[in-house]
């Protein structure tokens, strides 16, 4: 029987690191993938990941339920992300889609299961790299905006809880985002 | 705004999910009847049916666990330091929450003095702290705990007394495999938290001396946090040689891979290399992530001995 958050979150808050750590892996992987899609880079996704991990560590004793746990650690990863400062500005972004030639991280990131044909597979390779790229373009509350939205279907009330700015302000970001990434990607879209 | 513009904010929000059913049909209802509305729908159609087309991609395994290994690495390392604050900080705050209390105490003895007279002084005794009401028989003494390192804090001539500190130590011993819980824990404890580098290096050496395949994760987690991150550069290079008592697996490779691309050593950049090549002997076949790390070391390592050793196994030479 899969025990519940809340009951995790007690024994944490009783000091039982195994539940901690339990809690925190229930969610983690979108805070990795997000950390991934932000910075398109292995190592700086890391270093968010670290300081995620340790900052929800760190303030437990103050969560108090009144949002899901999930959502908390959102919020500390949409903060963490946007305060984030690449610790070498000069690191090269690395491509998410690889190949052997690549140079960079010594594991792979990502399985990939990829059902199309070998055209339509480079195809999306090229559309998933041209991403990327445009993405790492926009100003960061937009890039995450868009990542949330995106990426992990949060809805814009809760983008705005976790950002800690209002609705509407959301919606702007959204439009920004979108109208921008639409003119970056045109060349793509017009091959569809 | 006009009214198209205020349309375009809500074609947006209607692709991604955003508009209520209401709100939805009217928006297309204005769509059918308006040119340019309708190009600007086809448009942002367009426009998500390239985002839907990227590749769904999921995190490796191998990556997932190395970013929480590392991440639990990070807090052990972020506790100890605070251990470290804590550990100056506090006597400095317990001395000066003293002071405050014998200042305030011969404040109020002053004033009681001055109000009771002679009996009411004759009758206050020093404070003496919680101390007072402790066992006459410390649990120090009790237990046969060893006292070494007894020096003179203070020698008071107002009835205070001696104060005298002292360390109290006792050896403790259990017995067992490499399987054992206790024992485990204990090797787990001082090889992550031990702020003395030789008593690392013994548990480490503990593990090592067993001469055995182990598959104990806890115990290859911690000597891969050791091989990675460890500062002294004896305490990594013992921790390294001790993973070959491991089955080799993705987080063993990664680790000798970390090795190889991070260590600031090159002795331990050739141990890793040497590691790599033992693995390949008992049938682990290099693949890209091995190949990649030795194409970029061979060209960017700055110790000309370990591009050489790369080389020499890009090259097929370099046997064990």
């Amino acid at each position: 029987m899969t025990v519940s958050d809340s009951e995790l979150i007690r024994e944490a808050k009783a000091g039982n690191m195994s539940a901690f750590r339990e809690l925190v892996y229930r969610y983690d992987r979108k805070v990795i993938a997000t950390a991934m899609r932000y910075t398109c880079n292995s190592d700086d996704a890391k270093d968010i990941y670290q300081e995620v991990f340790i900052r929800v560590y760190k303030s437990f004793g103050k969560f108090e339920e009144r949002s899901g746990f999930s959502t908390w650690l959102f919020r500390i990863t949409t903060n963490v992300c946007l305060t984030y400062v690449s610790r070498n500005k000069n690191r090269r972004s690395v491509p998410i889609e690889r190949n052997d030639d690549d140079e960079g991280t010594s594991m792979p990131m990502y399985n990939i299961h990829d059902p199309h044909t070998p055209e339509s597979s480079a195809f999306a390779g090229e559309i998933g790299r041209q991403i990327s790229q445009s993405l790492a373009k926009l100003t960061p509350k937009l890039r995450m905006v868009f990542i949330l939205k995106h990426y992990e279907g949060y809805k814009l009330r809760e983008i705005a809880d976790m950002m800690n700015c209002k609705e509407g302000t959301v919606k702007k970001y959204l439009f920004e985002a979108v109208a921008k990434l639409r003119s970056d990607l045109r060349p793509l879209m017009s091959e569809l | 705004m006009t009214q198209h513009d205020q349309y375009k904010e809500l074609i947006t929000l209607f692709h991604f999910g955003e508009l209520s059913e209401k709100d939805s049909k009217a928006l297309l209802r204005h769509v059918e009847e308006c040119a340019f509305c309708k190009e600007e729908f086809e448009e942002a159609g367009k426009f998500k049916q390239l985002l839907s087309l990227e590749k769904t991609e999921e995190l490796s395994e191998d990556f997932i666990k190395d970013v929480r290994l590392e991440a639990r690495a990070a807090l052990r390392y972020e506790k100890r330091g605070t251990n470290f604050i804590r550990q100056f900080i506090e006597p400095l705050m317990n001395y000066f929450r003293l002071n405050y209390r014998i200042i305030f105490g011969g404040a109020t003895l002053l004033v009681v003095g001055f109000i009771g007279g002679y009996f009411m002084f004759s009758s206050t005794k020093p404070d003496k702290g919680p101390q007072d009401s402790l066992n006459p028989l410390p649990f120090f003494i009790s237990n046969n705990f060893g006292l070494s390192n007894v020096r003179l804090i203070s020698n008071s001539n107002n009835g205070e007394g001696l104060e005298i500190a002292f360390t109290a130590t006792k050896e403790f011993t259990i017995k067992g495999g490499l399987d054992d819980e206790y024992v485990q824990k204990i090797l787990l404890y001082s090889i992550l938290n031990s702020d003395n580098p030789g008593v690392r290096l013994n548990s480490i050496n503990v593990i090592n001396e067993q001469k055995k395949q182990t598959a104990d994760t806890d115990l290859r987690d911690a000597l891969i946090i050791a091989a990675k991150f460890d500062k002294n550069t004896g305490v990594r290079r013992e921790a390294i040689k001790t993973l070959k008592n491991f089955p080799f697996d993705n987080q063993i490779k990664n680790a000798v891979l970390y090795v190889l691309s991070n260590d600031e050593n090159s002795s331990l950049r050739i141990e890793a290399i040497n590691f790599l090549m033992e693995a390949k002997k008992n049938g682990f076949n290099f693949d890209n992530d091995v190949y990649s790390v030795f194409k970029q070391k061979v060209q960017s390592d700055d110790n000309d001995y370990v591009k050489f050793q790369i080389k020499s196994v890009l090259d097929g030479k370099k046997e064990l």
